[in-house]
Order: C-alpha cells, then structure tokens, then sequence
C-alpha cells in the first residue's frame, strides 16, 4: 500500500494545471496517466509489431518538424517539440539500420534527409548546435552524436559530404579537449561528463575511416581520464548530467555503452581494462534489476532510475529510456561473453517496455512511442516522450532479434 | 535424531515424500505447513503492478503444472516400491500416520520461529517451504535440507533445469544445506538424472522429484550413521540464475525435443 500513496504523492506534487487540462481534453493522454497510477500493464505483442510502431513515431517525429530532424519529444503539456540536432543524429543510424534489417529503402531515404539537415544547420566551426530547435551555441556530446549519424551514412551511401562534415566536426572536438583527456568546455551545465565516452566512441569511429592519429590520440586520452574516475567497486564518478544529482540510468548507459563500442578499437591491457568494468557494471545492474521481485516466480520489478555510488537503487521511477539502453549493453555484453543471463534480462526488461508502449492509441503523439519514465511524471522528462527513448528502444528490439535467430534455428 | 518437513502449497508432494520416508523407516517427527494464501499474498503486495505480476506468476505456474508429462514418472516409483499414497489431505495424512502437523500464514512470523525452537528439530526438509531468513535458519539444530534441481555450486538459482540443458550441463539435483545466500550451503550429495527418448522439461522436473527423495533417503541415512561429508561452496564459485524467460524457454524445449528424439545425440551426462 504504502508504494501506491508514495506514487500518488508524487503525482500530486508533479502534476500542474496545463497537463490537468490536457488530460481533460485529451482521453488518450488520461488513459496513459490512469494505467501508470494502477500500474496496469497493455497486451504485448509481437516484436515485429513494436518494433513497427516504434519506427512510425519515429518517422512522425520526423514528418512533423518538416525540416528534416526529428522533433526532441512529445509532450502532454504542448505537443510536438522542435527538431533536436542531437537525438537527430543518432536517430540517423537507427533509421539506416531498420532499413536494412527490414529491407525499406524509405527509411535509407529518411536518413538521409536527416543527415543533410545536420549538414545544414552544422555551425561554421563545425560543432553541433546545442539544445533542441536552432541555437547557436555549440555543445561537445551532441557533436559527438551526430557524428556517429554521419559516419553510418558515409558507410552506407559513401556520399563524401557526411565524411566532410564528421571531419569538421571532429577536428573542432580534437580542437577543444583538454590535455588530461576529459571535455570540459562547451558541455551540458558546463561540467566534464564521464558519458563523453560516447564522443571518444565517435573520434575512433572517425580514426578508423580516415586513418586520423589525432583523433584516436584524443578519444585514447577520454578513456584513460574516464577510468580515472572509476572507484574500485566500478562506480564511474561524473556520470549524472550535474554534479548535485544522482547519475539516471540513462547517462550511467550512456558512460558504459560508449566504453564497450570504444574498447573494439583498443588493444591490450587497455582494452581488458574498459572491457571488464563494462562487463562487471553491467553484472551489478543485472542483479540489481533480477532481484527487485515481490515473488520468486514474478517478473522483477522495473530497474529504479537512479543509482548511488554504492550502486544502490535510488529512485522511485523508473528511466525507461535507461532500461533500453541497459538493455543494449546486457544484449552486447552476452555477444561478448555468452552470458545468457543478460540476454534472458534484456528480454525481461524490453517486455516491460512494450507493456508501456501503446501501439494501438487514437493520438499518434502516443501511439509507438515510449514514455521518458515509469510512471509517466517520473523524475526524467515527465509527461513526455523523448525520440531518444524510442529510438534506443527500436535498437534494442533490432539487437535482440539478431541475436535471437542463431538460438532459435538452433 | 529428531527431523521435520516444512512445505507451503505442496500437498501432493510433501504426502508422497512423507510415505517415500515412512517407507524407508524415516518417518518425521513433524510438519510445518506454510499456508501463503492467494488473499494473503495480494494484501501484503497492494499495487496493480505487483498483483498482475502475481496472476502471472500463478497462471504460469499452472501453466507448467498442468503441462502435465506424458509419465507420472513419480507415482510409477513410488507404485513399484510398493507404497500407495492414499487421496486424502495432508491434514488427513499427517493424521492417519501420527504425525504431528503445524500451520502458519507466514514462513517468517515470531510465531513459526517460535514454534520451531520449540520443536528442537536436528534437520528440517525444505519440500517447497519458500526462501528462509536466518531466524528460522538458526532454530535448526543442524540445517535445513533442501533439494536443488541442478548441480551446485555451477548452477545456483532459480529454472536451473532449463538453464542446465541450455548450457548442455549436467541434470540432476543437489542436496546442500540452507545458508543466508541463494544455494551457496554446503553440499551434500548430487545424484544425476538421465534424458530418454521423448523427454520434456515436465518429464525431466518429474524425474527429479524421484532423485529428491532418494537423495533424502540417503542423506538421512548418513546422518544417522554420522557418514555424511559436506562440502564448503563459496558464493564465486558458482552462478545464480533467474526465471527463464518464455522465449529462451522456447529454445529449450526445441532443444531438448532434438536431444531426447535421438538419444545417441545426447551430450549431457
């Protein structure tokens, strides 16, 4: 009983009269809000069905900023919002490989539209605009993100523009990091960030394409500072988006799935190092999470949205964007070392996000789309949903149909 | 010695169990029934989302027990030994064969800890009683028996079977005595199960029931004649698992069809 009061509690501080009347308009929006008050589960389906509808929200997000990007979120409060250069430049490689894994050149097409309006709006120094609509700051992680979006269109469509405008981007990357390694300039709330493991993911993404020793050299040193931050029991310090809150799930996902992807340009040592803390992080939280259980027998609870630095749970939502993530790395990490612990957790926790996807809503800001948190006024973008939600869900849907196939022909 | 059987929504079970050692000249000294009613559950876990994950858990339990397998392998046993489990209930068991019985609504009350300090029990068996905390740990004198279904201390946790022929690892069960941690007490003794022809996961589970009492058996055994060696495991030595989820359930069904449909192509054991 005393989980239940605690919710509606939260409810009552998180709720304001915009999103009040909203629900009052909108029946779809109160059906969402009811089943997150009870907790009450939809039907899951079948992968291919989610993974569907997930791509058309995605698409919708696109269509609807007419520009090319896709729009940073759907919101109860305001609807559509505007285009976000960042998730945009990510979203690119989730469309491209959706187009492959289903063999729908319209999403190669959609890609493509995104990359050229990243191309259009990239600043003279070639940085990344910060925020979501046109601002003219630029800001390093989101540089870094789009990147990657350019290097899997070059790799796709070997079209030389997204080659030149990674390279501009990088080179402005390489031009601000700091001696030690870390980014400390023209970052979010103007602190270094251990999830810039995900820039030095994209700078040796670009080494490998243009055979850049700068770039490698820049992304080694990020990694060697990341590991400073690491405490023995693998808590990564500087992981949280400011310094006075807990790190969610999501930014913690961001800092090992940047660590995984670069340790397959490491060698050595190095390389066992990155690759054994992101191993035991992603062990500690596969505990965490199979062990939050009412019943020996129930499904676990879902995975609290924040940890401590004692990797205790710290929160009473849940970042559904951080358990698609997490997701991604358990799915990862079992490629790596046949774990199939973590793939029979990845397929738990993706469950409980289909069960929050709504793929048969009226209103098409729902409809596929995946909620910021669990329950929907939880701590990380309440009353929303966030393309980056769905987008890391769609991958993780992706993934675990790939890995799925050998065991099932088996 | 002085020796109990604890069980929580288990009859047919703990009534064959009972006769399986009666048979053998083990007949206990107690029974502890752990009566975690459906009501019980739902009020101590008031939240929609815990409850639909209850009903779940429920119905796929019924689920995989009304998967009935093509043998009671279990009674075909117990039957060729010679001991007929009469279709009364474990009230009624315990009744007819002097046993005394004690009920509890919750494993870990002031109550049942009570009770079992009182009872001085040198063992208790663990026939499905539910996780034990240490202050019902600690009121036996010796341990709590408990039968695990795969081979400790590689494979800890729960769907160990399932789990055991994903991995193409040895079936079989455990005996090892209940600690604080998740099946990391000391081990007794292991007895292996084989695949046949046309084997299902139900099948498998049901054999392992016969390898449970056995093991039993035997264990009693030695610790009356003070022969029994238990072995030390440590928590690194081995893996917990968790509940298999129903797509790599899947797998292992497949898996297992293929195996037991041509035996020689077996490569557990």
């Amino acid at each position: 009983m005393r989980p239940f009061l605690h919710k509606f509690r939260i409810l009552f501080t998180r709720i304001r009269p915009a999103v009040i009347l909203r629900l009052i308009l909108h029946p779809s929006l109160f059906k969402v809000t009811a089943r997150h008050i009870f907790g009450i589960p939809l039907k899951i389906a079948g992968n291919k069905d989610h993974l569907e509808s997930a791509m058309e929200w995605l698409s919708l997000s696109q269509e609807i900023t007419g520009t090319g990007g896709s729009a940073a979120s759907f919101g109860f409060e305001s609807g559509w919002a505007l285009p976000y250069p960042e998730t945009s430049g990510y979203i690119i490689s989730t469309f491209l490989r959706y187009s492959s894994f289903v063999n729908d050149p319209g999403y190669l097409e959609r890609a493509i539209r995104m990359g050229d309006w990243e191309i259009e709006i990239q600043l003279p120094s070639g940085a990344v605009r910060g925020g979501s609509g046109i601002n003219d700051y630029p800001i390093v992680f989101n540089t870094g993100m789009v990147i990657l979006g350019w290097a899997d269109l070059y790799k796709t469509t070997n079209d030389k523009r997204y080659l030149d405008a990674a390279v501009k981007a990088s080179d402005w990357l390489c031009s601000i990091s700091d001696n030690d390694g870390k980014w400390a300039r023209y970052t979010y709330n103007g602190i270094p960030h251990a999830y810039h493991s995900r820039v030095a993911w994209a700078l040796f993404v670009m080494a490998d394409l243009t055979s850049s020793d700068l770039y490698r050299e820049t992304a080694l040193r990020n990694i060697r500072w990341i590991l400073s931050l690491a405490s023995d029991n693998g808590w990564i310090d500087l992981m949280g988006f400011s310094q006075d809150e807990l790190p969610l799930t999501h930014t913690i996902a961001y800092t090992l799935r940047g660590l995984l992807e670069s340790s397959h340009y490491l060698e050595g040592d190095l390389k066992q190092q990155v690759r054994g803390l992101v191993i035991s992080n992603s062990e500690r939280i596969f505990l965490k999470y199979e062990k939050r259980k009412r019943h020996p027998n129930a499904s676990p609870e879902y995975l609290a949205g924040r940890f401590n630095a004692k990797w205790q749970s710290a929160a009473s939502f849940s970042c559904l964007t951080g358990n698609a993530q997490i997701a991604i790395i358990w799915l990862k990490v079992y490629r790596i070392n046949s774990d199939a612990r973590l793939l029979n957790a990845a397929l738990k926790i993706l469950d409980q996000l289909k069960e929050v996807q709504d793929i048969s809503s009226s209103n098409r800001g729902i409809r596929g789309g995946i909620p910021g948190s669990f329950p929907i006024w939880g701590d990380y973008m309440p009353w929303s949903y966030p393309n980056w939600a769905t987008k890391f869900f769609a991958d993780a849907l992706i993934l675990q149909e790939e890995l799925m196939k050998p065991l099932e022909q088996r | 010695m002085k020796y109990g059987i604890i069980t929580a929504d288990q009859e047919l079970y703990t009534k064959r169990l009972i006769y399986f050692l009666k048979f053998n000249f083990h007949k206990p000294d107690c029974v502890i029934q752990v009566t975690n009613s459906f009501f019980h559950r739902i009020k101590r876990n008031l939240n929609l989302r815990a409850v639909v994950s209850i009903l779940k858990a429920q119905t796929s339990e019924r689920v995989s027990s009304s998967a009935k397998p093509s043998t009671d392998h279990l009674a075909r046993y117990l039957e060729s030994l010679g001991i007929t489990i009469p279709d009364i209930s474990l009230v009624q068991a315990c009744k007819n064969e002097g046993i005394p019985l004690f009920t509890t609504n919750d494993l870990h009350s002031g109550k049942t800890c009570e009770l079992l300090r009182r009872s001085e029990l040198d063992l208790l068996i663990n026939a499905g009683g539910g996780i034990f905390k240490s202050c019902i740990i600690d009121t036996v004198r010796i341990g709590i028996l408990n039968a695990h279904m795969g081979l400790l201390p590689d494979m800890r946790g729960m769907n160990v079977l399932e789990w055991s022929i994903f991995y193409e690892r040895k079936l079989g069960v455990t005996v090892h005595i209940i600690d604080r941690g998740i099946d990391t007490g000391d081990i007794l003794s292991f007895k292996p199960i084989s695949i046949e022809k046309g084997d299902s996961i139900s099948d498998l589970r049901d054999k392992t029931g016969i390898a449970n009492f056995e093991l039993f058996s035997e264990v009693l055994i030695d610790f009356k004649t003070d022969s029994l060696t238990r072995r030390k495991q440590s928590p690194e030595m081995g893996l917990q698992y968790f509940v298999m989820h129903p797509r790599l359930r899947s797998c292992v069904e497949r898996k297992l069809r293929d195996m037991s449909a041509d035996k020689s192509s077996i490569p557990i054991n």
